[in-house]
């Protein structure tokens, strides 16, 4: 692979990652890849519980379709096979013609202990990177936070969502990261001229720390003002990539204009799905992932035609994987470990852990797949790594790294 | 304390979308008790609108996508219930189901249903919900066999119906997913069935208790917790009190809870009569729901609804964050923080434009400036404006902004309507427009 910013091959020696745009005069090389202010993370959030099982297929394992029954996906020539032993789902094309280019990385086993079967408990904690749910804030908004201290510039994002959520882990303390449509045109101030004028004075009046409410608004109003150019400038650029029409698709096509637009975005959360196969799952699931991967096919492609596939890494999780055996609704319940999905040309491919077991002695919890690995592992190999931030100020301890990244 | 007009516009703003400004007064005059009850004993009131399933005269409301959706809008804005249809928009919020997720034919029966059961017993209720159509489609019960039940109902009817976290084990939901099964939804007559074959006869234990149980006793043994008085009680205090919880008062509710074997109406008579329901330090402390500003404003301002219109609330909506009748995941609605992203508040000044200037007839935007002397000196229009909208007080910097924009001359009557337009779209844009 090669690397075409040799910007981004250097950090500087012993200080802060953050304070390279500042003093870029004295790099000194570190490793092949160094983490640091270009790169940018984007995550995305499978709704409703992936059934990562059928998602990362362990097609050579005899028990699968044994176990999986009406659910198993038939092991035909034509899967896109990672190795001897696991394959993609079928709708996974784009996916695998990445792991063909060495641009996926796969982490099995992916969970936390004492596993919450509830997908709002365990979406708090994978927002929150907090088992125990003390805090309010985001791991994403806290790595916000420990960006130039939290302190940015006017007009400067360091931090967005892209959809209609809301992502609980973008919540910072010192940074309001602004949600921002699918499509850069619904994103407007109304009304125009003197009128326009007030409306911006009334929505730029200082917090009154009395109504949490008065000051969630008028900060979030403002933050809308504020990325009201940035959004203006990047919904002009025009790529020849054809994206799909769904949201989820438009809304990628709108990352990378902003990705383009502003070199100080380092994080970008979005949603897409929903996972949540109780019933019919077959349709579903493939309905889903074909929508995923369409999306990141042209994602992709739009970042590699303008120069951005070196800088950004997408991090695919879920609140769970699904239970191993099928209900009777040929659907899958609840589970547990998951398998996380890591995308760019950062990773280093590979699949990371044990795949899937389908002996009963092995399952946990009537039925669940083990976890092999804490999620924190691997947010803080991507703080760390990746970004360039301090995992142990994000993520309250150290967490050992994953081998996921060049 | 003094019963002010005020005070009957809060509880209108709570207990329903607001009303227009004579609502307020004919709430006003009945004195505060005589206002509880009339809210609260809405069955005293004429109101034809429930009869009323294809407002805009479709030729087939349920073969239109959204003829349900659309109607359901009409239904909760023109109702002369107030506390029904909020009430009916909270439990649709809480037993939730989309509609989408179930037909429009299912879903028109769910709501019936939920209209119905919205202030009675929460036990009744909770026995309608499992075996309902829409619900059975939503959360997977319909055809759930004996052989690998469906657990779906089964946890979510725990954790976010009934008890919340705490009570169950894993178990307890396998188990209630096995007492669960039999239910099947026929097709294409959509009706409700209990096939015994595909239920499970074996004995199970759920929350302690072991036997044959069925659904029905699932339900029971469910609407029996205490922490579902509990959770109930303190969801119903955080949609129509305040989110920030008050213990002594919440317990005040579960308390009436007890004593009333979980009637909704009792609760509720009660939950109007606490003392922070009341307390000026405790009103702004609901965020309005996207919908809640868009009807409270289309009925403050006598705005009519056809069909165009009705989509285009679904669409303002959208754009705030907030989907009518199709929540995003079984837990129902986002509410408060959740509904403060970037975008979402744009869409709430992008809402005000539209309804203002562009569905406001001059009539509407006389509601708000009647009876001021002409010409019509600024703060005396902006002071009455955000009155009538239900703002009584203004922040400094609001006041500040808006009399800029306005300068100090008095405004003369031929300007009188385009500033009145202004002024209600600054104060609708305004921070403190958005809590209740």
């Amino acid at each position: 692979m090669t690397v075409q910013h040799n910007r981004r091959r250097l950090v500087q020696a012993g200080l802060g990652a953050s304070a390279l745009g500042a003093m870029p005069g004295v790099e000194v090389m570190r490793s092949a890849r160094a983490a640091g202010p270009g790169r940018k993370l984007v995550t995305i959030h499978l709704t409703g519980g992936n059934d990562t099982v059928n998602t990362v297929i362990p097609y050579a394992d005899p028990r699968y379709a044994a176990v999986r029954g009406a659910l198993a996906i038939p092991v035909t020539a034509a899967m896109p096979k990672l190795d001897a032993r696991n394959a993609l789902h079928p709708s996974l094309k784009g996916l695998h013609a990445l792991w063909n280019r060495n641009r996926v990385a796969i982490v099995h086993g992916v969970g936390y202990p004492a596993f919450d079967y509830s997908h709002f408990q365990a979406m708090e904690i994978y927002w929150s990177a907090d088992p125990r749910r003390t805090t309010y804030t985001g791991w994403l908004g806290r790595a916000l936070d420990t960006v130039s201290g939290g302190q940015t510039a006017p007009g400067v994002l360091t931090g967005l969502s892209i959809g209609w959520s809301l992502p609980p882990s973008l919540i910072a303390r010192t940074v309001s990261p602004p949600q921002l449509p699918p499509r850069a045109d619904g994103f407007y101030l109304p009304s125009w001229g003197a009128q326009q004028a007030a409306l911006k004075s009334v929505l730029s009046q200082p917090p009154t720390g009395t109504n949490l409410f008065y000051d969630a608004y008028l900060r979030n109003s403002h933050a809308a003002i504020r990325a009201q150019d940035v959004v203006r400038t990047a919904g002009a650029l025009g790529t020849t990539v054809t994206y799909p029409e769904s949201d989820f698709a438009q809304g990628l096509r709108f990352a990378a204009q902003l990705l383009r637009t502003d070199a100080e975005v380092r994080v970008v959360a979005m949603e897409q799905g929903s996972y949540d196969t109780h019933e019919s799952q077959l349709a579903q699931h493939t309905e889903s992932l074909t929508e995923l991967d369409e999306g990141l096919r042209a994602f992709t492609a739009d970042l590699d035609l303008h120069g951005l596939s070196d800088d950004v890494l997408v991090l695919l999780w879920s609140e769970f994987a699904r239970r191993v055996v099928p209900n009777a609704s040929l659907g899958t319940d609840h589970g547990s470990a998951q398998a996380m999905i890591l995308i760019g040309a950062g990773v280093r491919r590979g699949l990371v852990g044990t795949p899937p077991t389908f002996d009963p002695a092995r399952l946990v919890d009537d039925g669940n797949l083990p976890m092999q690995f804490d999620f924190r592992q691997l947010y803080a190999t991507v703080l760390d790594q990746w970004l360039g931030l301090d995992s142990k100020t994000v993520l309250g301890a150290v967490h050992p790294h994953l081998p996921v990244l060049l | 304390m003094t019963w002010t007009p005020e005070d009957a516009a809060h509880l209108l703003r709570r207990a329903g979308f607001g009303g227009t400004l004579e609502d307020v007064n004919r709430l006003h005059a009945l004195g505060k008790t005589g206002a509880i009850d009339a809210i609260v004993d809405y069955e005293k009131t004429a109101d034809s609108v429930w009869s009323n399933d294809n407002p805009f005269g479709l030729p087939d409301v349920l073969a239109e996508w959204d003829g349900v959706r659309t109607a359901l809008l009409w239904q909760l804005l023109k109702s002369r219930r107030p506390l029904q249809a909020k009430l009916l928009w909270f439990w649709h919020g809480h037993f939730t189901t989309p509609s989408s997720a179930a037909g429009t034919l299912l879903f028109r029966r769910q709501m019936n249903t939920w209209r119905t059961h919205a202030n009675g017993s929460f036990a009744a209720f909770l026995s309608a919900v499992y075996k309902d159509g829409a619900m059975l489609e939503y959360l997977n019960g319909s055809y759930s066999h004996k052989d690998h039940p469906n657990e779906n109902f089964a946890r979510e009817v725990q954790e976010l119906y009934t008890t919340g976290t705490g009570p169950y084990r894993e178990a307890d939901v396998r188990e209630a997913a096995r007492a669960l099964t039999g239910w099947e939804v026929t097709w294409p007559e959509r009706n409700v069935v209990f096939n015994p074959q595909s239920f499970d006869t074996g004995t199970k234990t759920f929350l302690g208790q072991t036997g044959n149980l069925n659904g029905e006793d699932i339900m029971r043994i469910l609407a029996q917790r205490p922490e579902t008085a509990r959770r109930t009680c303190a969801k119903l205090y955080r949609a129509f009190v305040s989110e920030r919880v008050n213990l002594v008062e919440v317990n005040a509710l579960v308390k009436r809870w007890a004593e009333t074997g979980g009637n909704i109406k009792a609760v509720m008579r009660a939950l109007f009569q606490l003392p922070s329901f009341w307390d000026a330090r405790t009103r702004g402390f609901l965020f309005r729901t996207p919908l809640e500003l868009i009807l409270g404003l289309m009925q403050r301002l006598r705005l009519d609804l056809d069909l165009d219109r009705a989509r285009a609330v679904g669409w303002m909506s959208h754009q705030m964050g907030q989907d009518p009748f199709e929540p995003p995941n079984p837990a129902g609605y986002r509410t408060g923080l959740r509904l403060t992203g970037a975008s979402m508040l744009l869409g709430r000044t992008q809402m005000a434009e539209n309804l203002i200037y562009n569905w406001a007839s001059p009539a509407s935007i006389a509601i708000l400036h009647a009876g001021l002397p002409r010409p019509t000196p600024p703060d005396q229009l902006v002071a009455t404006v955000a009155a009538r909208l239900g703002v009584t007080t203004l922040t400094a910097g609001t006041r500040a902004s808006i009399a800029t924009f306005l300068g100090s001359t008095p405004i003369a009557q031929p300007n009188l309507e385009d500033r009145t337009r202004s002024v209600a779209f600054l104060v609708a844009s305004s921070p403190e427009y958005q809590v209740m």
